[in-house]
This record gives structure tokens, C-alpha cells and sequence, in this order.
């Protein structure tokens, strides 16, 4: 597989077939290990090897990756090196979400966030290199701290396995929480998110914001369970939640609305540990697939599209649809989200899927006309991967409630749209956001130590 | 341990971007020479004996540090790459010129 993508480099012509073929080995793969329910647990080489293991969780995640990766090379990729990047990418991911010892979880996740950070400045504008710049400086930040908190477990256990998280000192545990929620796209710890992924090609956002946030939340799923910290980490989710929708209502730009619903979103996902594979999977479906219809949009300001295209028109209300989670499509698993959740943070995560609504209703009064648009395997390839997904969890319970949010989310665009602006965040300046983290990591220690 | 924290502070207060990166290693060695210190409470006699006696160092942190050194001289490598370009273009390397800059 790793020669295949080798390949690439080499072959001038047929590269993108080539993708597309690698592509859908890989979803066969990950398909057949899915539906198999296929597990297994090796630890290379000794005690103190690298210990891999394929279970529930990891056969969700894999499924997404290969779904992502199989939505982008439909697309179609023009270059051969952002191909090569991609595929190496995607091979590190499987390993990622395999793996189930701390130190393998810090190397790959260091591979992976390489690996992202030559992929964010492929476009080669400042903007990107100072996001990339910015990433990678909170990002070694963060996994300092990891590091530091795994040195800790390892000077009480002898032993680097997941399994042995429960009983280490409090600050081993928030130190290593805080450094991978930085990595994983919730608010007020990566601040660097929504300029990374706005700034992106769109191709890398569609992958950066489906699957790579994702390895953040893979690695909380192993740990934070283990270590009996499920409570703060997921009232930080519901937190995150509703501000990132509250940001991604306000703003303007395409991609800046998209972002920032993806850290509204990991918050959803982290808010219930039960139901976080399965929702992380549907959010990689329907953010991806709303980051690749950028390619058909005239411009990034949402309010100086005019008309739009049939076909495109089409796609973006349906994807919108889903991402508002109607029956029947992707969207609509929330309603198990919510079902293991406490009451406070069910309260929140209400206003958070309303506030979604809202912030993509504004795609839904688009007027058609014009010329039609050329490629469209792509968004067929999601749709129904979308409507699958939407069918197979189907659930009586929840249409009612469901179809409320809708209508509350398109009523609260109606009244509010276009009355208050959001030009830029402070928030997200470097200058800003170190500070923050380290008085996060703090605050995070204190609240396991009252908690205790 | 110290280290780390004068990274931390280093981190916090420089605004340029090269002692920005630079605090950021020391931060890096900090980490790395803990976890020497960790392998050495068992002791400080090389591990390098078929019998295992109490006064070895720890062999296991000292092998995992050293994945870590390497990717530490990457991304270091990769990000002062990035300065260099970003020096060369946006002709600053202050970031709170460059935060004001990207959005303009």
C-alpha cells in the first residue's frame, strides 16, 4: 500500500486514477472490517512494545477515514504532491486509530499533525504559513505537556499501556488532556482551528476538518474513559458547543462558518463519550462533503452569492439539510447524542443544534440560475453515504423533536440574520491564545482536584 | 522540570518568532531530560549486562525519548523553514504584526 502511494510521485499521468483505485481498496477494506466487526489486539514486540488494537471505536473511525478519503479522490486532486501527501496521510490515520499505547498515540499524532502541516501551506499564501506557523507552535505546546503527563504515569506504573491511566496523580491526567484537546478542536484550547481550516485548499479542509480533528478525539476516547474524567471534559464539550455556533451564526465567510461549527460540533461529540464514534463519523461525512462544495460556490462571502447553479444549489441545500440533522440524513444520529447526556448539558447542546440550523439557513434562500457545473461523482458519493447512515439509525423518537429544532434554527435566522457582525477574533492571535492554554491547564488540574 | 517552565515563560513573553521557536525546544529538552532523570532513579549504571542488577538505569524511557528527540528536530526544522518564508515575505517577524497582517 505505502509502495502504491509511492507511485505516485513517480507516475505523471495516471495519478489520480491511482488515488481513486488505493481509495477504494481502502474503503473495501475498512467496509469488510466493519461489517465483519473484525477485532483483534497485537502488541509488537514485548512487554513494552507498540500495542495495537482494533475494536469498536477504531472500526468507526476507519470507516471515516476511508468514507473522507473516497469523497476527495472522486473530487479529484490536480497535484501530485498534495497526492502523495494525502495518501501517506491516510495510511498514518489507519495506524492512529489503531493504536492503543500512550507513547504510539504521541508519535503518530505528531506524524499526523506534520503531515497536516504540510498540507495547509500546499496553497503557498502567507495566511497559510502563518496558520500553519501558529498550529504547529500550540500543537508541540500541548504535546509537551502530553509527554510530561506520560513521563508522570510511567514513574508510577512501569508501563506506557492505555489500561493503566486509572490510578496515576491528578496533574498526569489533566496534563495529558490538555495537551491533546488542543489537538482536538475545542473551544478556547485550539484557537488555531477555525484559521488553519479556513485557510486551507479546499480539498485539505475537507480532509483536515473530517478525519484529522478526529485523531484528537480518538485519543480522549482511549484515555479520558479509563481515567474516570468523563465529567469535566464533557461540560467543556457542551461549553464548546455553543460558542462555536455562536461564532459560526455571526460570521460571514464560507469556510469561517464551516470551522467554526466543526469546534461547535467536536464539542457535541465530546459532550458523550458513548455515542462519540458514531457521531464523529456522521460529522466527517457532512463536513467534508460541505467543504468540498466550496469548489462549486462563485465566491467565499456568502452574502455576495447571487444565483447559484441547479445542480450545486441542489447540493448545498441538502447537505445544509444534513448538517441540521432532518430525518433521514446524516445529521439525524444527534438524537442518541443527546439521550446519554446530563441535563445541563442536554440544555446546551439544544441551543447548539438550533444554533446550527440557524447558522445554515442561510444556504437554504439561495436563488438558481446559471450555467451548470461540471463534477458532481463526488457529492452523489456523499449523499448517499449521508442518506445510509441517516436510514440505518433511523429512529421513530426523534422526528418530532428534530423537525422543531429545524424550524426554531430557521426562525432564529429569520429574526436575527444579518443584524449583528463578526470581523475578527482576538481569540485566535497567538498572543492571545498561549496565555489562555496555560491558564486552562490550570484551571483544568483544580477543577479534577475539586472534583475528586 | 525548570526547564520546562522557563520555556513555558520563554513561550509567553517573546513576541518574535524565532524565540517563540526557540523556547519552544526548551521546553522539548526539559521534557527529554526528565524523562533521563525518570531511568536514572533505578540508577545510573548502563543497562548493558545480561544479569539485571538494582543499580541499572531504567532502559525504557531513555529508548522512548529518543522517537521523541527526533520529532522534535523535525517539526523545529520544518517550522523555522516556515519563518524563513514568512520572514522573506510578509517581512515581519513579530506576531502581533503578522496576526493583524493575515486578516488585512
Amino acid at each position: 500500500m505505502i509502495l502504491l502511494s509511492f507511485i505516485y510521485t513517480f507516475s505523471k499521468r495516471s495519478h489520480r486514477l491511482l488515488f481513486i483505485f488505493q481509495n477504494a481498496l481502502n474503503l473495501s477494506i475498512a467496509f469488510l472490517i466493519f461489517m465483519r466487526e473484525c477485532s483483534f489486539s497485537i502488541t509488537l514486540v514485548n512487554l513494552f512494545g507498540i500495542h495495537l488494537v482494533l475494536d469498536e471505536v477504531s472500526r468507526y473511525f476507519i470507516l471515516l477515514t476511508a468514507l473522507v478519503f473516497m469523497g476527495v479522490s472522486f473530487r479529484g486532486v490536480n497535484d501530485r504532491n498534495l497526492t502523495f501527501l494525502l495518501s501517506v496521510t491516510m495510511f498514518s490515520l489507519n495506524l492512529l486509530f489503531l493504536s492503543y499505547d500512550l507513547f504510539n498515540l504521541y508519535v503518530m499524532i505528531e506524524l499526523v499533525s506534520l503531515l497536516t502541516f504540510l498540507l495547509i501551506v500546499h496553497g503557498k499564501k502567507i495566511s497559510q504559513y502563518w496558520a500553519a506557523l501558529k498550529y504547529i507552535i500550540l500543537g508541540t505546546f500541548g504535546m509537551n505537556l502530553y509527554l510530561v503527563g506520560v513521563a508522570i504515569v510511567y514513574r508510577f506504573n512501569y508501563s506506557l499501556s492505555v489500561q493503566d491511566v486509572k490510578d496515576v496523580p491528578l496533574i498526569a491526567s489533566s496534563l495529558m488532556i490538555v495537551g491533546i484537546m488542543i489537538r482536538s478542536g475545542v473551544f478556547l484550547f485550539s484557537m488555531w482551528l477555525p484559521q488553519a481550516h479556513a485557510e486551507a485548499e479546499t480539498v485539505v479542509s475537507a480532509v483536515l476538518s473530517g478525519v484529522v480533528v478526529k485523531t484528537g478525539v480518538y485519543a480522549l476516547l482511549r484515555i479520558i474513559p479509563v481515567s474516570n474524567r468523563e465529567n469535566i471534559v464533557s461540560h467543556f464539550g457542551a461549553i464548546s458547543a455553543v460558542l462555536g455556533v455562536v461564532f459560526a451564526f455571526l460570521s460571514d465567510d464560507y469556510k469561517k462558518i464551516l470551522s467554526y461549527s466543526t469546534l461547535s460540533q467536536v464539542g457535541i461529540i465530546l459532550s458523550s463519550f458513548k455515542t462519540a464514534p458514531l457521531y464523529s463519523l456522521a460529522h466527517g461525512i457532512f463536513k467534508s462533503w460541505l467543504f468540498l462544495l466550496k469548489d462549486d460556490l462563485p465566491t467565499r462571502k456568502v452574502k455576495e452569492i447571487k444565483k447559484l447553479d441547479f445542480t450545486s444549489w441542489l447540493f448545498l441545500i441538502l447537505a445544509s439539510l444534513s448538517i441540521s440533522g432532518l430525518p433521514g440524513t446524516s445529521g439525524y444520529v444527534k438524537g442518541q447524542v443527546i439521550e446519554h447526556v446530563p441535563l445541563i448539558s442536554k440544555i446546551l447542546l439544544e441551543i447548539a443544534f438550533v444554533g446550527t440550523c440557524a447558522s445554515f439557513a442561510k444556504f437554504l434562500f439561495m436563488k438558481v440560475g446559471g450555467a451548470e457545473s461540471k463534477k458532481i461523482y463526488h457529492h452523489i458519493f456523499l449523499l448517499t453515504v449521508s442518506t445510509i447512515l441517516g436510514v440505518l439509525f433511523f429512529n421513530e423518537k426523534y422526528i418530532f423533536s428534530s423537525i422543531l429544532i429545524f424550524l426554531i434554527g430557521i426562525s432564529v435566522h429569520l429574526i436575527a440574520h444579518g443584524k449583528c457582525k463578526l470581523k475578527k477574533i482576538v481569540l485566535e492571535d497567538l498572543e492571545v491564545s498561549l496565555p489562555i492554554l496555560v491558564i486552562l491547564t490550570v484551571v483544568i488540574s483544580w477543577l479534577m482536584y475539586l472534583q475528586r | 522540570m525548570g526547564i520546562i517552565f522557563i520555556g513555558i515563560l520563554g513561550l509567553l513573553t517573546r513576541r518574535n518568532i524565532i524565540m517563540k521557536l526557540l523556547s519552544l525546544d526548551i521546553m522539548g529538552t526539559g521534557v527529554v531530560s526528565y524523562f533521563v532523570y525518570i531511568s536514572s532513579e533505578t540508577g545510573a549504571v548502563p543497562p548493558i549486562t545480561l544479569n539485571w542488577n538494582l543499580g541499572n538505569a531504567d532502559p525504557i524511557p531513555q529508548a522512548v525519548i529518543i522517537t521523541s528527540i527526533v520529532i522534535n528536530f523535525a517539526t523545529l526544522a520544518l517550522a523555522i523553514l516556515i519563518t524563513m518564508i514568512l520572514a522573506s515575505k510578509a517581512l515581519s517577524l513579530d506576531s502581533t504584526k503578522l496576526d493583524k497582517k493575515v486578516v488585512d
